[in-house]
């Protein structure tokens, strides 16, 4: 009975269906194609979802991680490219529309960004079909410590993308590296190239899948199996650094001797083993770095231990928050509803600063000097609106004292024509005419007439007759003139 | 400079830096230095603790995107919902403003397991319109459910009625004169709140298609997942347990 189940549905059958599972959104994409907006038809969406997936696996654990824009750029020739295919002018607009369904299709937007679900069936040990769902994600946003998001590959993401699903990191890593020193021997530089680079991978996620062990245990060590699980991957990995670490001083050492004795005109060719070389290096330098790591790794363990004695943990099981708490408050009647919302509400919104206050800061901010002018201001001279003698400085003080005299003489009630013809012919020059013209307009209008020598009115409408000056004559009282 | 100085003194500057929700390790050389110190020695991170813990804070998550902090009960930084607004609220006022807050976290976290999810990967926005769906929808329900028994005026007076009234009496006051903007109210509502969060470092606007979303930020992420989904949930079931409390008023 058992051979025959095992006949039925071998054991690794389950396995591999679900890996061919994974595939499934993509080919979801590729369905949509044909039912896209018209103007999208000419887009190979999964062509477009590798390229994306390409390239965030290929910056993943780099200081730069893709964002959108990155990938946008690494797109937009594509995008052009099946443009040109189909006759059709590029757009830039329609470039961004079609990166934001594929982002949204590979993160799942549709569906709120939560895992994509597939159900299958498999056969029990007994025989009988069982339904499964099986979870997983592609693509996600995540927060980078710069402020911004970026996007990164799930680990299944990556393994779907490398092809390598069914097999452990470490051993691709060094089938890679096999495959890079056996082109190298037989002379396929390029393709030398491609396998470095994909070799380089591997050794980005064998680092983050061992950084992320250690990750989790500073954030929560029960999330991880510390007695028999981690110790077995940090020695294995220890082991497998160690060993890929002579591998590569190996490719190092044969691509520096290639590049020796290759002759300089061969320059596509010294290109490609020298980017080799440098693929290899950067591989090298991330797994010594790891190495420290991994010598660190049992303090993690036992600081994060000491560390999350203290931490609050959530309490399980979780909550449907709208099920459990919010349908409960809205039953519930509002005196008691409001007690706990009282309660709670802090915790959504997190600590605010309580404000204190500083008779110091009050007293520095009442006594700040105004704000400078911003510098692009041309600065304006202040004038002295009450500075009346300033025009009249122009003038040397002998001709001021002649005008003086001369108004001084005026009857009251003149007429300023009339003053003037009267100094004009007792020889007064043009200045000293200018200066009594001056004081009577500065007794014109003025609303403080202390100040002013005499106070002057204009006489309706009639015109000053002189030949140096022209305007409304003026009359002239005696008012102010004490002063 | 840093480490020069007391434990303590450091502890203080690593708090203020947690208290700016705006401020990044990436971004500020000792705020950076402050979290490396504080995984690398274990007697810094009992000051910190120490130091937190006085000061009626909790710590709930430390990472290279900063530290995360909540208020204790009666802390003098817990924000209560009379704070909330500017100026005096009404009790209904602060009860909406509540149950506003439970009704986002529940749209940016639909389901139980969501809390469980490492809270670095970055959740859909959600809008207004959302959130207030979500809130008159169950309002609605419990209204169907409840018809036909309607309180006195006594109940009224003693606070017995249900929390969903209000939110339904603050729907049809405004109704009754345009119905357009009975939706308006209650989105208003919800509006102030996610702007109010947005202050607080919780939410950030984007556009989705045409329409404004809001963009939950990681520290509002650690704060439910951490904290607020599993205590609230904890009062409401305390509170279910105490016999008075337990019927929803019949």
């Amino acid at each position: 009975m058992a051979a025959s189940m095992s006949d039925g549905w071998p054991a690794d059958l389950t396995r591999r269906l679900r890996v061919l599972l994974h595939t499934l959104p993509l080919d979801g994409l590729r369905r949509g194609d044909a039912i896209r907006d018209a103007d999208l038809r000419q887009y190979d969406s999964v062509a477009l979802a590798l390229r994306i997936l390409d390239v965030v696996i290929d910056r993943l654990g780099l200081e730069a991680e893709a964002d959108r824009e990155v990938v946008a750029r690494v797109l937009r020739p594509v995008l052009s490219a099946m443009d040109a295919a189909a006759s059709v002018d590029p757009s830039q607009e329609r470039h961004e529309r079609m990166l934001d369904k594929l982002l949204g299709s590979l993160r799942n937007d549709g569906d709120a960004r939560r895992p994509f679900r597939e159900e299958y069936t498999c056969l029990n040990g007994e025989g009988e079909a069982q339904r499964h769902a099986l979870e997983f994600r592609l693509l996600l946003d995540a927060f980078h410590p710069s402020g911004g998001t970026v996007l990164r590959p799930s680990a299944e993401a990556c393994n779907l993308y490398l092809r390598l699903l069914d097999l452990d990191v470490e051993d691709a890593q060094a089938a890679l590296e096999a495959v890079v020193e056996s082109q190298l021997a037989r002379g396929r530089f390029d393709e030398a190239v491609h396998s470095a680079r994909q070799a380089r991978i591997q050794s980005v996620r064998f680092r983050d899948k061992v950084l992320q062990i250690l990750r989790d245990t500073r954030r929560d060590v029960d999330r991880v199996d510390w007695r028999v699980e981690v110790p077995r991957v940090l020695n294995e990995s220890l082991t497998h650094l160690e060993r890929r670490v002579a591998v590569e001083r190996g490719i190092l050492g044969a691509a520096d001797e290639r590049l020796e004795i290759m002759p300089d005109e061969d320059a596509g060719s010294r290109r490609a083993v020298a980017q080799v070389r440098d693929l290899t290096r950067e591989c090298l330098l991330r797994h010594a770095e790891l190495h420290e790591h991994l010598i660190g790794a049992r303090n993690v363990f036992l600081d994060a231990q000491a560390r999350q004695a203290f931490a609050p943990r959530p309490s399980r099981p979780l909550p449907d928050l709208a099920a459990d708490v919010l349908e409960p408050i809205l039953r519930m009647p509002i005196v008691c509803a409001g007690q706990i919302l009282e309660r709670g509400f802090t915790l959504f919104v997190g600590p605010r600063l309580p404000v204190l206050a500083s008779l110091e800061g009050l007293v520095t901010w009442m006594l700040q000097p105004r704000r400078p002018q911003p510098r692009q201001e041309i600065e304006v001279a202040p004038v002295d609106a009450t500075d009346l003698d300033a025009e009249l400085r122009r003038y040397p003080p002998e001709v001021r004292a002649a005008a003086t005299e001369l108004l001084d003489t005026a009857k009251a009630d003149a007429k300023l024509s009339g003053l003037l013809a009267m100094a004009r012919a007792s020889g007064a020059s043009n200045a000293v005419l200018e200066v009594i013209t001056l004081l009577v307009l500065m007794g014109f209008a003025t609303e403080d007439r202390e100040t002013a020598r005499v106070a002057a009115e204009s006489i309706d409408g009639v015109p000053l007759e002189d030949p140096l000056f022209y305007g409304d004559d003026l009359l002239i009282t005696a008012a102010g003139r004490a002063g | 400079m840093t480490t020069t100085r007391d434990p303590a003194w450091n502890a203080g500057r690593l708090v203020q830096w947690a208290l700016r929700p705006l401020a990044r390790p990436a971004q500020e050389a000792e705020y950076r230095e402050l979290v490396e110190r504080y995984f690398d020695d274990g007697t810094f991170r009992t000051t910190v603790r120490e130091l937190t813990d006085g000061l009626g804070l909790q710590v709930l998550d430390v990472s290279e995107h900063g530290v995360v902090l909540a208020p204790q009960d009666d802390s003098v930084f817990g924000l209560k919902p009379a704070d909330f607004r500017s100026g005096s609220s009404k009790v209904d006022d602060r009860l909406l403003d509540g149950l506003a807050q439970i009704a986002i976290a529940a749209t940016v976290f639909p389901r139980a397991r969501d809390l469980d999810e490492d809270p670095d990967i970055v959740r859909a926005p959600v809008t207004v319109d959302e959130v207030e769906a979500q809130l008159r929808q169950l309002c609605e329900r419990l209204s169907e459910e409840a018809r036909g028994r309607d309180p006195n005026s006594e109940d009224e007076r003693r606070g017995l009625i249900e929390a969903w009234r209000v939110y339904m009496q603050r729907l049809d006051t405004i109704e009754t004169r345009d119905s357009r903007k009975a939706m308006r109210a209650t989105r208003r509502i919800i509006e102030y709140s996610l702007d109010r969060l947005r202050e607080f470092g919780c939410f950030t606007q984007v556009r989705r298609g045409a329409e404004i979303a809001w963009q939950p930020t990681r520290r509002y992420q650690v704060m439910v997942q951490q904290l607020a989904g599993t205590a609230i949930f904890q009062l409401v079931r305390e509170t279910l347990n105490t016999p008075s409390a337990a019927s929803s008023g019949d």
